[in-house]
């Protein structure tokens, strides 16, 4: 038996819509407007139609028409790119740390004990505050005083001058500092893959490995044949909660390419410059702000983060009708 | 013979296998060691080199983060911090058991297209409303104010969905007609006999409610001006200015502080964040 009052209902939802269409919603499609304008945050909005897309869209045309040119406009994709370079690393790595732990901790000839307290140690840097394990990272990774250069290549006393040579400075490469936000990313978000990916191998019923196990099918065998395919439906959420929070990284490159105490700025500022971090930045980073022109940036993430969500979902549903 | 051969094999890749595990453990705690040893150093002893002894020096650092930050106040940040995350938290778990609640128990014209937009909304990136959220701010005058960082948990779609799948297991419909049987309203029904046995999906939502907003950052950047109203993790992003410069025991220690609620949370609740996790991934 319902309720015969038909709109009661209706009053237990309403608080959650006021707040969700006046700080949710009308943003989005405020944004939306403010992204076809020209706004300094001052001034009314003055409209400009689709100006800040063909923007970006233009500077995709220089940033590949010609491989020589790569310094020219184009920033928006090199922020797009630093995204991808920062983000692919680290679900790689992610993945297969999470499914090799999966593995260990599930199998039944193994027995590993331990599990829950090994999870938990595994799960625990994700919790932490990332602008916390941004400066951590800095002052650990600092090449004059920080603990990692101490450890890999001993006391800088050791060294000539009482000082590391200028090449153990990992962070002033470009490349390697994105690596080392990858390696970041990895460490903070592989428990929570482990633990996503163990409760869906949990779900597997056993009797499919007893009999893959009466048949004499190895270890490598049972994996690719009857653990990852039913796996997929985890794997694809594990997969696509990354790319949604991994293309909006922002707090880590924030952390690293603000202030003034390791001096990480220049080529590796460049390349730590990530999608939210740029839209960030055309927003509040300069004296004459450009909102309008931020709010399509977060248009183009939105859209970009759906064209790939698709494009993975497509390549799963035909690699498992293959397979079927 | 053949027998006992894999049984050794089985023995070995055990063996093989801890190790790895407690090397990944230790990747895993060592640099909130390191942070913690050496934020009890002076900067002279740092310079020598990692040590798992800590130092005598955690009174002077504490000094020297009192002394830096004597007009930012990095004690005010954790003041705001807690005022944000417990505010935000009890906002967004009150709202959304309300609402989940109403999905569970109500039938209501459009209810399958509003759980739709619930549902649509949690694929939705966070930044993409930012630049209007901003605008909105600053049109209703609430920038700079820690009600600006408040007033969106009231709409927290995950909550609603996880609370939904729980009212589903654990509050049984009997329950509630027999409530209305003996003539309860709809209100008092809710608080009176959903919410308790509810509690413990609740908890664990308030758990995850509590380390997502005081960890948060982005939001608080944008909106916050004055120092004084910072939160930690603002604060803690200033660290990496010149101020701070060469004093690393002060900066370890800092860094330590911002996160020891934290450490507080995962020692002693970790059981029901596992748990939180896990059931992200199971489909209804």
């Amino acid at each position: 038996m319902k309720m015969q009052k038909k709109y009661i209902g209706l009053l237990f939802i309403l608080p959650f819509f006021i707040f969700y269409i006046t700080f949710n919603l009308y943003p989005v499609f405020y944004t939306f407007f403010l992204s076809l304008t020209k706004w300094d945050g001052f001034a009314d909005p003055e409209f400009i139609g689709f100006h800040h897309y063909a923007r970006i869209f233009t500077e995709l045309g220089t940033r590949f028409a010609g491989a020589d040119k790569l310094d020219v406009p184009g920033e928006f994709w090199l922020a797009f790119i630093n995204t991808w370079r920062i983000w692919l690393p680290n679900i790689i790595m992610q993945l297969v740390i999470a499914l090799f732990l999966g593995v260990i901790f599930t199998n039944t000839r193994l027995k590993m004990r331990g599990v829950s307290f090994f999870r938990a140690i595994f799960y625990f840097p994700n919790l932490v505050t990332a602008a916390s394990v941004g400066i951590l990272a800095l002052v650990l990774l600092d090449w004059q005083h920080g603990a990692i250069n101490q450890i890999i290549h001993g006391p800088a006393a050791n060294f000539p001058g009482g000082s590391y040579p200028p090449e153990l400075n990992i962070l002033v490469n470009p490349m390697r500092a994105q690596m080392v936000v990858s390696i970041i990313q990895t460490w903070q978000w592989f428990g929570v893959s482990m633990i996503l990916l163990m409760a869906g191998m949990q779900g597997i019923p056993k009797t499919y490995y007893e009999a893959a196990d009466l048949d004499g099918a190895s270890a490598t065998q049972t994996f690719f044949k009857i653990t990852l395919p039913l796996l997929m439906p985890v794997f694809t959420f594990v997969i696509v909660t990354s790319l949604i929070g991994g293309m909006q990284i922002f707090d880590i490159p924030f952390v690293f390419t603000t202030g003034t105490m390791v001096g990480v700025g220049g080529e590796t500022g460049k390349a730590l410059t990530t999608m939210v971090l740029y839209m960030y930045r055309q927003a509040f980073g300069l004296t004459n702000p450009n909102f309008g022109y931020a709010a399509a940036i977060s248009y183009m993430l939105f859209v970009l983060i759906g064209i790939f969500s698709i494009i993975y979902l497509k390549m799963i549903t035909r690699v498992s009708r293959g397979e079927a | 013979m053949e027998i006992s051969a894999a049984k050794l094999k089985l023995q070995i890749s055990r063996t093989l296998l801890y190790v790895f595990l407690i090397i990944l453990a230790v990747l895993c705690i060592i640099p909130f060691y390191i942070m913690i040893v050496n934020g009890s150093r002076t900067n002279v002893e740092i310079n020598t080199g990692v040590t798992l002894i800590p130092g005598s020096n955690i009174i002077g650092n504490m000094k020297t983060i009192l002394i830096i930050t004597a007009n930012i106040n990095f004690f005010m940040g954790f003041v705001n911090s807690t005022i944000v995350a417990v505010c935000a938290t009890t906002l967004s778990i009150y709202i959304a058991s309300l609402t989940a609640y109403g999905f569970v128990f109500y039938e209501f014209p459009l209810k399958k297209v509003c759980f739709g937009i619930i549902m649509a909304s949690m694929m939705i990136p966070a930044q993409l409303g930012l630049i209007g959220l901003y605008d909105l701010y600053l049109r209703m005058n609430l920038l700079d104010s820690l009600l600006a960082l408040i007033l969106p948990a009231g709409a927290a779609a995950a909550t609603v969905y996880f609370l939904r799948q729980y009212i589903r297991s654990v509050l049984p419909e009997y329950i509630i007609q027999a409530a209305r049987i003996d003539g309860a309203h709809d209100l008092s029904i809710f608080h009176r006999i959903a919410l308790p046995i509810m509690s413990p999906g609740i908890a664990t939502m308030a758990i995850f409610g509590f380390v997502f907003n005081w960890n948060n950052f982005l939001l608080p950047l944008i909106v916050l001006t004055t120092e004084d109203n910072y939160t930690l993790p603002l604060m803690v992003a200033q660290l990496n200015s010149s101020l701070y410069a060469r004093d690393y025991g002060a900066i370890y220690l800092a860094v330590a502080l911002s996160i020891f609620p934290i450490i507080v949370v995962f020692a002693f609740l970790q059981r029901f964040l596992i748990t939180g996790v896990s059931f992200g991934s199971l489909k209804e």
